[in-house]
């Protein structure tokens, strides 16, 4: 077991200080406790757990909402982006609007939900007068609810610009009549729908780890009158001269649960790539503007972005399904961890996202229903990384010990792997913007599509292996960094802060 | 799992993977080049009379086929080389003449140039473009099915004694060669397109 001490008597990166195991026992599990007079009642302990468990739980229903909502919208924007390229007539109510408009109800519903939760319990803990409840409204903000914030201000900021986008689109168009994909309404409401499922994907992993924790450590996920080590807080809590014994037991961190990363995840990829596409194809040349970029700036921004993007994902997908069994702690940097894993995770959300674009970009256009063997073959490498992920990227540290330590060159393997499939994950729409930048191109009219592509793969894929494995290793670099980050980050700064 | 049958594991999935993207498939799509071919032409175009006065609007009705294959897009162009500016409204000037289109069956709506508006040459789809000389109207659907006819009927008023000429073509788009246009031969516009010709003596 672990013992911090926590002190405003130190200064700021002294306050949380790890001291040597001096425990018998075996589970690598670590422990914030906090001695006080009133916490040392268990019952008061369980409110708060109950109490968290509460917000959580209706949170969860909400970011769900947002994530799944968002999800709708950004399928049915590439839906009508197809649309358009086939020029089918389209009203108010077609069937990628329709979906498009259920998205965004779902997604406000999701915001009234989070933001009715929240005012709840804000008023029940405000109107409360009774000095344990002050404390545990104190435990509670500090320990639960300070990483929803940055999820919270995220998902009220993105709603609102998507909910303005409608009436913003509405009057560039009475303005300027047809408009092209990248205008400033259209630039308003994806930058929104990023902002809504990056902040809802971060609410939901806050969550999902809590709402996982309780269910397999219901009782002791929590403990207050159980002394495990000491944490000294005069910083947060009102009565400062008390020393405080919470244990914030876990005897493993679990991995998030792969639904929740599934539907948290896959609406950050689609929105960054729609951002992405939105600025590289060539579709927004229009009468009063033209806001189409220089097509070899288009292709080098799509070299650049695309397999960073995919990498980052898929990696930052598996990395939050592993399951980690820490044996804390020797300080931040010296974390000895025990993964656990997961086979699949990184496979099912690429076969995901493949098969949105299946139904929003190759099923409507019925030139590229022969090109759906050649689309479905990305599954190989995804299974791949994902193989070489869990196989390759553990080794034992010690051969005589089960410790385990993470091979970085297995995961700069499988960012490498990952970024070079972009060019044939996000077939056809890329077609466009590679065409535009090659000499000699022909309009790239629907029953060409696949014809363009493939011959243009011949000619620049020699070039593109090169920017893509550096991208895809770096897509792994920078998910590992703030990864581990956010992880070094909870185990050395309570959240009690 | 022991490192060589890892590596097994790894390896043949992305050496599959590569040579199919890389190789296989795009030689394979590429040998599959049946490019859809459409075949625009023109059934039936003309006026109900066969003279008519300035004081009477005239109505013109034409209807188009494609007997080729499917194609993305097939435009039929009426253009009016005696009218000018926007002809699209009666009320801008009705001394100058209009067109009204009466009814349609075409998938998309419309689109009337006026001179002086942007319009592709050469058959090249937009890619080589030129600017309008006289107004005219595009009727187009996208797709267009193979063996499917469609049909317009529109309302001119000519506003003006003498022979008045309206010149019909369509085009089929990719355009691929001389069958993805018609007519195939006879007079050309300011398009470098070829036309037919349908004038009507007004009195």
């Amino acid at each position: 077991m672990e013992k911090c001490t926590w002190s405003k008597d130190v200064t700021k990166e002294q306050q949380f200080r790890v001291l040597p195991k001096h425990s018998q026992s075996n589970k690598q599990d670590y422990h914030y406790d906090i001695t006080s007079v009133d916490m040392k009642d268990s019952r008061l302990g369980k409110q708060i757990v109950n109490l968290q468990q509460k917000i959580r739980q209706s949170n969860m229903a909400g970011f769900l909402s947002v994530s799944t909502g968002i999800l709708l919208v950004a399928a049915a924007g590439g839906w009508d982006i197809t649309n358009h390229l086939l020029n089918k007539p389209e009203s108010f109510f077609s069937p990628p609007h329709a979906a498009l408009y259920s998205g965004v109800a779902l997604v406000i519903i999701g915001t009234i939900l989070i933001y009715q939760c929240r005012a709840r319990f804000r008023d029940q803990e405000s109107n409360s007068k009774d000095h344990n409840r002050q404390r545990k409204k104190a435990v509670v903000n500090a320990g639960s609810l300070s990483s929803l914030q940055l999820s919270l201000k995220l998902i009220y900021l993105g709603t609102t610009m998507l909910v303005s986008s409608g009436p913003f689109d509405y009057m560039w168009h009475t303005a300027f009549g047809l408009d092209g994909l990248l205008s400033p309404p259209h630039s308003l409401l994806t930058v929104g729908m990023a902002f809504c499922s990056t902040g809802s994907l971060i609410g939901i992993l806050s969550s999902s780890r809590s709402l996982v924790n309780d269910n397999k450590n219901r009782v002791t996920s929590f403990q207050i009158s159980k002394i495990k080590g000491t944490i000294i807080n005069d910083s947060t809590i009102p009565d400062n001269s008390r020393k405080r014994k919470i244990s914030a037991s876990s005897p493993y961190r679990p991995a998030y649960h792969p639904v929740f990363v599934i539907i948290g995840i896959l609406p950050v990829w689609l929105t960054l790539s729609g951002l992405i596409h939105m600025a590289t194809l060539p579709f927004s040349d229009t009468p009063f503007f033209n806001f189409n970029l220089n097509p070899i700036v288009a292709v080098v921004i799509a070299t650049i972005c695309f397999p960073f993007l995919v990498s980052f994902i898929l990696f930052s997908s598996f990395r939050l399904c592993v399951r980690q069994d820490d044996n804390l702690i020797s300080g931040p940097r010296s974390v000895k961890i025990n993964k656990d894993m997961p086979f699949g995770i990184l496979t099912i959300i690429g076969i995901t996202f493949i098969v949105v674009n299946v139904l929003t970009s190759i099923l409507p256009n019925e030139y590229l229903i022969p090109t759906l063997p050649f689309y479905m073959i990305n599954i190989l490498p995804l299974v791949a990384a994902d193989m070489l992920l869990v196989k390759g990227s553990v080794i034992n540290h010690n051969q005589n010990s089960s410790d385990k330590r993470e091979n970085k060159h297995a995961n700069y393997l499988a960012g490498a792997i990952l970024g070079l499939g972009f060019f044939t994950i996000y077939f056809p729409l890329i077609t466009h913007t590679y065409n535009e930048a090659l000499p000699n191109s022909e309009p790239v009219w629907p029953s060409l599509t696949g014809l363009i592509y493939f011959d243009m793969i011949e000619k620049i894929s020699v070039f593109l292996i090169a920017p893509a494995i550096i991208m895809g290793v770096c897509g792994v670099v920078i998910s590992s960094y703030i990864l581990d980050r956010k992880e070094t980050q909870k185990i050395t700064m309570p959240e009690l802060t | 799992m022991n490192l060589p049958v890892l590596t097994l594991l790894i390896v043949v999935p992305l050496l599959l993977y590569f040579s199919m993207v890389w190789y296989f498939f795009p030689a394979f799509y590429s040998s599959q080049s049946d490019r859809s071919l459409g075949l625009p032409i023109i059934t039936q175009a003309g006026f109900d009379v066969s003279s008519a006065s300035s004081d009477n609007p005239l109505s013109f009705s034409i209807t188009a086929f494609n007997q080729g294959q499917t194609t993305d897009i097939q435009i039929v162009s009426v253009s009016f080389p005696n009218l000018s500016g926007d002809i699209s409204k009666e009320e801008i000037d009705p001394a100058r003449g209009y067109v009204k289109v009466k009814d349609h069956n075409f998938t998309q709506s419309p689109l009337f140039l006026a001179s002086g508006d942007t319009v592709g040459k050469e058959y090249s789809g937009g890619a080589d473009t030129t600017a309008a000389k006289y107004p005219s109207i595009e009727f187009f659907s996208r797709p267009w099915k193979a063996k499917v006819g469609y049909s317009a009927t529109l309302e001119i008023s000519a506003n003006s004694d003498g022979r008045f000429l309206v010149l019909v073509k369509a085009i089929s788009l990719p355009h691929f060669d001389k069958s993805s246009h018609y007519p195939q031969k006879g007079f050309k516009d300011y398009q470098q397109e070829f036309v037919a010709i349908y004038p009507i003596f007004i009195k």
